[in-house]
């Protein structure tokens, strides 16, 4: 490509940067230049104010531990704001890029076009064909660069590896992107919903604990799993109140009124309403009508039975007493007649004791009459008597009168009226007797129609009454015996049906109301759940962008992964020659950078081998002296510069020979004066044998010199150049 | 929830089973899955089922494309839920899959346990006819009943061949939920494949008694679709 | 103009649903080009939602 096609470094102007305390300009005019002093003059600070000047900022790595603002402060301590121009020029095309921290001015004049700001920025990187991390990747090698490959660190190296290729930002960008503070800020969110899932979850292990109790149960009473659900469950409600009403009509019962429930929590009711109904149906049922009627007049029957027998017995009793009453007058005739006998006995020895008491009465009167008149003659037949004779024949009668026949006579007027009495009582018993005998009787033939009525007979004679109350007790439990079976296989349809309702309440309505419980409780978990919705949304954001987050690492380490190796594809070539040139390892003539991906990275795998032979391959850091991998970056930054396509036609070298040997040193030289002849390269060095080695091999012949020296406040800059 | 666009027009699916805490899924089954063609879908399910907590024995289905995916040995619930979240493409498959796997499960359990070849041929007859649906319970199928079905299922089939009949449910799930070409791949990848879904869109014929059909618009107007009730009265003449 | 930046942008955008993605990583290159690193973790940060009680 023709030098015009592409833009070179003219010019850079710089004020109050760094180690320059005022301006310092420095004309390159296109040309490859050397830099080169003592440590400390400011070589390197022309390198960063090219870098500022252009991008206002330093690629990672360059900046020490302290503010960019004090950094840029002039080191005298002169305090000044920092200002930096470079010319750039392509053909006829000239363009000033500038900065100016006092005024945040970054300006771009491209012909007569001035551009400020973003447009001054957009300008740049499309005139130029490159961004920052392409200049500092492609044009500006900076000395830090290539001091990372020395250290001991891994890490480290890789990093240096990673700016060498132009992707530290890549790996910058993967090392801040963690998702895990908003999986952390999910998790926050949802603690509160967390804690409150878990206490709903331990009473769902309760619930499930009690459903699961009540599964088994259902179980054991036969149901299958397709039964534990409402609708098999009205199904069963169903087919039993068809058998309900099915025994109700086998039993000539009132129909029920059973409906299926319409809800588990109605169902709850249905067993008391099943047992009432059967109750019903028992209580009515024609048979158990029929069989305590029949038990009725079983009873009856017995009872009547009992009754005859002992109202018969009464009577017959009654009877035997009225015979036993009626006996001692049985040859007396009507007993009525021997009272009056009686009677008569004793009015007739009354009489006789009247007599005699009126005989004893007139003897008395007349012994005394006797003696008091001391008659000699009767009075009454006036014959002469032996009046002491008469006395003694007289007291001898009345003697015999009071002690004897008026004695006796008393004694026999008294056992008569004993007698009498006795009688009486016996008639009077006779006649009560008679009287209970009859009663006896009246009970007995109105017990007797009693009986013909509840036998259903018209009269019924005495001596056939018990036999017909056998003969019906008989029948009545014959009918009794009957109806009692169908009442039992009623009452077992009963108990069978009982159970069942039973069964379906104890053990499958407990399962379905448990589910219904269950499904309340999901129900309000998911309720509880949307109190939670803010802080649910807050979290489902933070896993969203958690997850954002890491498709973007993903992708990163893919890009940095791509980006990398195809780097080192394109410089591997030029990279290579290089090597060998500048290296000239005596057995390790070829090296390779790989990528290698990782979780979270993407590593490097530095190694050198011996050319066509793999096997061989050892760590470059194992292997090479730091002048070596010096030597080996320096080939891979070129390699990385022809390789890329920008409108830069400038290579900036910052002290490329540190850790070089002399033969390295001298190999560099020959490196840069070949390349001077194509490019632009701006050299910067304290190395004076490889200044000498550049001036041997004719690299200021092509280039501009500028000695910079004896820096006080700002450094002495002297330049010299052949005519070219 | 929104519905986010139709079914995707095929799926090619990797279906998992694990009684452990993740999944992992090598290379050379994931491959097969990712197509340039935009209308074929690569799925990974998976189905978690052991007694530790968040175990709810439902598919987990992600885009198997998705890097997230791809890139990690080995996955867990957490990790796919939550791709699952940046991945709302597939929400109207996730939803439909979601509603219908309780009812599915408990309806071919039976079938299920009598062994693969017989619950093949079930699934393979009925969705042959259109009548996968008709089996499914018309009563609520809770969590419990749910968790309780898995739990038979897997103890009565073992781990291995549970994974087998899980295999084959999930293809024809994806029947129920849609699609009219199913085919599973017993041996090779992937293991499920189905296409020609019904779309949301799409029109069908019903066939309803007056009294059905009364009820349709009554249940509508119940839960406040009245435009769904209106659509049903213009179209039904019979209940003008 | 990065290389970078179009890498990344270009696999996310290969990825069903990648809309909001790309959104953020754009708003992450954009804060990384204007304050490097730290305005990227002041992105982050102002994305970072936590509840009042975990603060």
């Amino acid at each position: 490509m023709k030098p015009d096609d592409k833009w070179r470094l003219e010019r850079i102007s710089i004020r109050s940067f760094r180690g320059v305390a005022g301006e310092q300009i420095l004309d390159f005019g296109g040309r490859s230049s050397l830099l080169y002093g003592n440590n400390g003059v400011g070589k390197s600070t022309m390198a960063l104010a090219l870098q500022w000047t252009l991008f206002g900022k330093f690629p990672s790595g360059v900046l020490p531990n302290i503010g960019f603002k004090n950094f840029l402060t002039p080191v005298s301590g002169i305090k000044g704001m920092s200002c930096g121009e470079v010319l750039f020029r392509r053909g006829a095309q000239v363009m000033t890029v500038s900065r100016d921290e006092e005024t945040g001015t970054f300006r771009v004049k491209i012909g007569s076009r001035i551009l400020e700001a973003e447009e001054a920025e957009n300008e740049r990187d499309s005139t130029l064909g490159l961004d920052m991390e392409a200049f500092v990747r492609t044009v500006l090698l900076h000395q830090s660069r290539v001091r990372g490959l020395l250290l001991d660190e891994v890490k480290d190296r890789n990093h240096a590896i990673d700016m060498l290729l132009g992707v530290e930002a890549a790996q910058d960008l993967l090392d801040i992107l963690k998702d895990k503070p908003f999986r952390d800020a999910a998790t926050e969110w949802r603690v509160s919903a967390e804690s409150e899932k878990e206490r709903h979850a331990a009473q769902d292990e309760l619930l499930k604990r009690q459903y699961d109790g009540a599964v088994l149960q259902a179980r054991e009473s036969g149901f299958l799993s397709k039964d534990l659900n409402w609708t098999a469950l009205s199904a069963h409600y169903g087919k039993l109140i068809a058998i309900v009403h099915s025994l109700a009509t086998k039993h000539e019962a009132p129909l029920s009124k059973l409906v299926v429930p319409s809800s588990p929590a109605e169902a709850q009711k249905f067993s008391a309403k099943v047992a009432r109904e059967l109750i019903q149906i028992q209580s009515k049922a024609k048979s158990q009508v029929r069989l305590e009627q029949e038990k009725a007049r079983a009873d009856k029957i017995q009872g009547f039975l009992g009754a005859w027998d002992q109202t018969l017995n009464s009577r017959d009793k009654a009877s035997k007493l009225v015979l036993a009453a009626e006996a001692p007058f049985a040859s007396s005739g009507k007993p009525e007649g021997v009272l009056e006998l009686a009677d008569a006995e004793i009015e007739k020895q009354d009489e006789l004791l009247k007599n005699l008491g009126q005989l004893h009465t007139l003897l008395t009167d007349a012994r005394s009459a006797l003696f008091a008149q001391r008659e000699s003659t009767c009075p009454v037949c006036t014959q002469s008597v032996d009046a002491s004779r008469l006395d003694k024949d007289l007291e001898s009668r009345i003697r015999s009168l009071s002690s004897g026949e008026l004695v006796e006579g008393r004694r026999v007027l008294d056992a008569l009226k004993r007698s009498r009495v006795e009688l009486r009582t016996s008639l009077e018993q006779l006649a009560e007797q008679r009287i209970n005998c009859g009663l006896a009787q009246k009970q007995l033939a109105k017990l007797s129609e009693q009986i013909a009525v509840c036998l259903g007979a018209h009269a019924i004679s005495e001596s056939k009454v018990r036999q017909r109350l056998l003969e019906s007790a008989k029948g009545s439990a014959d009918a009794c015996e009957a109806l009692e079976k169908d009442v039992d296989s009623l009452a077992n349809d009963i108990e069978a049906i009982a159970t069942k309702a039973t069964d379906l309440e104890g053990s499958l309505l407990t399962v379905i109301l448990k589910r219904e419980e269950i499904s309340r409780h999901e129900k309000e978990g998911q309720k509880l759940m949307q109190n939670h919705a803010g802080s649910e949304k807050n979290a489902a954001s933070m896993e969203a962008f958690g997850t954002r987050f890491e498709r973007i690492r993903i992708a990163l380490l893919g890009a940095k992964d791509q980006l990398a190796s195809d780097r080192l594809k394109r410089a591997r070539p030029r990279s290579l020659e290089l090597y060998e040139r500048l290296v000239r390892h005596p057995k390790f003539s070829s090296f390779d950078i790989t990528t290698i991906q990782r979780a979270r990275k993407v590593d490097y795998s530095f190694e050198v081998s011996v050319k066509g032979n793999p096997s061989s391959a050892r760590e470059a850091k194992l292997v090479l002296s730091d002048g070596q991998v010096t030597a080996t970056a320096v080939g891979i930054f070129v390699g990385l510069a022809e390789s890329a396509a920008h409108g830069m036609d400038l290579l900036f070298i910052d002290d490329p020979t540190q850790n070089l040997d002399l033969p390295c040193k001298e190999a560099m030289a020959k490196l840069m004066v070949e390349m001077a002849g194509r490019k632009q390269i701006i050299v910067s060095t304290h190395d004076e044998d490889f200044v000498s080695y550049l001036r041997e091999y004719g690299f200021d012949k092509k280039a501009a010199i500028f000695h910079i020296e004896s820096w006080n406040g700002n450094p002495k800059v002297s330049r010299s150049e052949s005519p070219d | 929830m929104v519905i986010q666009g139709n079914l995707p027009r095929t799926i090619r699916a990797e279906v998992k089973f694990t009684g452990s805490s993740s999944i992992s899924v090598p290379e050379r089954e994931l491959e097969p899955l990712t197509s340039t063609d935009p209308n074929i879908t690569g799925l990974l399910a998976a189905l978690f089922w052991s007694d530790g907590k968040n175990m709810d024995g439902r598919w987990l289905v992600v885009d198997a494309s998705d890097p997230l995916v791809l890139r990690r040995s080995s996955l867990t619930p957490e990790y796919l839920r939550r791709a699952i979240i940046s991945q709302p493409s597939l929400a109207s498959l996730r939803r439909r899959i979601d509603d219908l796997w309780p009812a599915f499960l408990l309806a071919y359990l039976d079938t299920a346990k009598k062994g693969h070849l017989a619950l093949s041929k079930e699934l393979q007859s009925r969705h042959a006819k259109g009548q996968l649906q008709e089996p499914l319970p018309t009563h609520e199928v809770l969590a419990i009943d749910h968790k309780a079905a898995m739990s038979e299922l897997v103890e009565h089939s073992g781990q291995s061949g549970s994974g087998r009949i899980f295999q084959r449910l999930f293809a024809y799930l994806l029947g129920l939920v849609g699609y009219r070409t199913v085919t599973v791949n017993t041996i090779g990848v992937p293991d499920v494949v189905a296409s020609d879904p019904a779309q949301e869109n799409e029109q069908v014929d019903l066939r309803i008694t007056l009294e059905e059909s009364r009820r349709l618009v009554r249940h509508c107007r119940e839960a406040g679709d009245a435009d769904l009730a209106l659509r049903l009265l213009s179209q039904d003449r019979r209940l003008a | 103009m990065s290389e970078l930046f179009d890498a990344v942008e270009k696999r996310l955008m290969k990825e069903k649903d990648h809309e909001e993605t790309v959104a953020l990583w754009r708003r992450v290159w954009e804060r990384y080009e204007d304050s490097g690193l730290d305005g990227v973790q002041e992105l982050m940060d102002a994305h970072l939602i936590v509840p009042e009680d975990a603060k």
